[in-house]
């Protein structure tokens, strides 16, 4: 029998309204379908500014409820969870948000977070247990207990803060971490000593990562698995390997094309299209990148129909210029 | 205010025309520089963020300036958009045959769109050069670990990050600001401080190890 799986998001959306007292009903997130596996991996979720990844990111922690659909941690709907199976998920799941600088109160030392989630999320009462603790989740990531002792936000760089922030994500030893731009507000020469811990602690602790991010080379660098997003939808998923160097959906091809790099110069300079009225595009019957897209087989059906999920070669792509490959 | 009405304060103010006729010329313009008639006269909400960012950048070259500074002006947007804002930059740019003075801490913007770059590390320039040489031969060991940490597709090799952690400006070290972070520090970087020297052409670099 096959093992369950960690977590599988089953056909979820999200339904905000926009205009005039909110009567425009559009999907920020749209019927969308994902799964983890239970060995640890590294799932991204990319896309640009706007697509629906935090929405999404905020669904899978629970904090959001979902309009449709379900989300099963480890076969369990986290949506219809007790009290105390809550407490249960909080440990198992942890957040890394964006902005250190807004995750720590600048009016309090730091370490106190890290106690209180010890007391709160393990119940540590005895304060040489929890010293321990937060002490080896320190350490985990290059810090010591001393260094951040009585210490305010403010004597810290961006990179330091976010160490901290996961330290304290791994005091209850999670199984899954959602991480949302993790790395976009840190200084890019630390950028990479971040995304490096992911791996160790995918490797060494066995933690698998929901990696949200619009940066597709960092994506490429650390995932196993990729989920492409447009305006709320996943429109490519896969391998990362695969769907990074071989996109099938024009989508994922203009991003990759798209992505300024050494080298790239002329390549990069050359006109391209850009979307105008995005509402319209969440709006959208068909295939919300109909409007953008480049591909010449562009038919009258990617405009009325929404596109079927296609799978080529262990990648789904939901693309009408693929159905017949299906 | 509609876009519309942001372009015509600026035609009163500084062409002194008048309302009507800074409208047409707003229109004019918008439609000279490929900036579409929905954008002019969508409110600002309304616009997606690449499309209003290329309103700005249509804003900003409407006097034909002789040299436009854009401050990270992509850094807010995803990669499509900010490749056609930036090659909007650009053409405009190569048209007016302006400077343009990039601010940004994206390298790969700057690899793709620039001709020179300098190097900045705790408020002071430690490399300037052609773009394509720093990004194949760096000089500064910052400027180098800035090019090796940069993730490419394609290359899943091990990536490391610089260690350490950027100086309180406050109290900048001693010498070169950069030499407690640096693995080819020596005596006389953490005494004194380096002067920008010219190395090859168009090159200049202030680190010990040129001096």
């Amino acid at each position: 029998m096959d093992a369950k799986p960690l977590l599988q998001v089953e056909k979820v959306s999200k339904v905000f309204g926009y205009g005039f007292l909110g009567r425009i009903k559009f999907r920020a997130v749209d019927n969308v379908f994902l799964r983890e596996e239970d060995e640890p991996k590294i799932l991204t979720i990319a896309g640009e500014s706007g697509c629906g990844k935090t929405t999404l990111a905020r669904i899978l922690l629970g904090l959001l409820e979902p309009s449709e659909g379900v989300v099963l941690y480890k076969g369990r709907d986290i949506h219809k969870l007790k009290p105390k199976d809550r407490l249960w998920f909080r440990r198992e799941v942890q957040a890394i948000f964006q902005d250190p600088y807004d995750t720590f109160n600048p009016m309090r030392n730091v370490d106190a977070y890290l106690y209180e989630a010890a007391r709160n999320l393990l119940g540590l009462k005895d304060p040489a247990e929890a010293s321990k603790c937060v002490g080896e989740a320190l350490e985990f990531m290059g810090l010591s207990l001393k260094d951040v002792e009585g210490k305010h936000p403010s004597e810290f760089s961006g990179g330091q803060l976010q160490r901290m922030s996961i330290a304290r994500t791994l005091l209850p030893k999670p199984r899954l971490i959602v991480a949302d731009e993790p790395v976009s507000m840190i200084d890019a020469s630390m950028r990479m000593n971040i995304i490096n811990i992911f791996k160790e602690l995918r490797q060494k602790l066995g933690i698998s990562f929901i990696y949200i991010t619009h940066d597709l080379a960092t994506a490429y660098y650390v995932s196993d698995e990729i989920g492409i997003m447009y305006r709320g939808s996943i429109v490519e998923e896969g391998p990362a390997e695969k769907v990074l160097r071989e996109p099938h959906h024009p989508y994922t091809q203009a991003l990759v094309n798209s992505l300024p790099e050494p080298g790239k110069r002329e390549e990069w300079l050359k006109r391209t299209k850009a979307s105008g009225m995005e509402i319209k595009e969440f709006l959208a019957p068909g295939c919300k990148y109909a409007s953008v897209c480049s591909q010449r087989a562009r038919s009258e059906r990617c405009v009325k129909e929404r596109p079927p999920m296609c799978v080529i070669d262990g990648v789904r792509v939901a693309c009408w210029d693929y159905e017949e490959q299906r | 205010m509609r876009a519309r009405a942001h372009f015509a304060e600026m035609l009163k103010i500084h062409m002194g025309m008048s309302k009507e006729e800074a409208y047409s010329k707003a229109e004019e313009y918008a439609e000279s520089i490929g900036l579409p008639r929905d954008a002019l006269n969508a409110f600002p909400h309304q616009l997606s963020g690449g499309m209003r960012q290329r309103t700005v950048i249509a804003m900003a070259v409407l006097l034909k300036p002789e040299l436009v500074l854009a401050d990270e002006p992509s850094s807010a947007l995803d990669v499509i958009t900010q490749r056609t804002a930036l090659t909007f930059l650009k053409d405009v740019q190569r048209g007016l045959g302006n400077t343009l003075v990039l601010v940004t801490h994206d390298m790969g913007v700057q690899a793709v769109l620039t001709d020179r770059v300098a190097v900045m590390y705790a408020g002071k320039i430690v490399e300037i050069g052609e773009t394509a040489g720093i990004f194949e031969k760096p000089l500064h060991p910052y400027t180098r670990a800035l090019v090796d940490s940069l993730p490419r597709l394609g290359d899943k090799s091990q990536r490391a990050g610089l260690g350490g952690q950027p100086p309180d400006l406050r109290r900048p070290p001693a010498g070169c600001r950069f030499h407690p972070r640096c693995a080819h520090a020596m005596d006389v970087c953490s005494r004194e401080e380096p002067q920008l020297v010219r190395r090859g052409d168009r090159s200049h670099a202030a680190c010990w190890l040129y001096a």
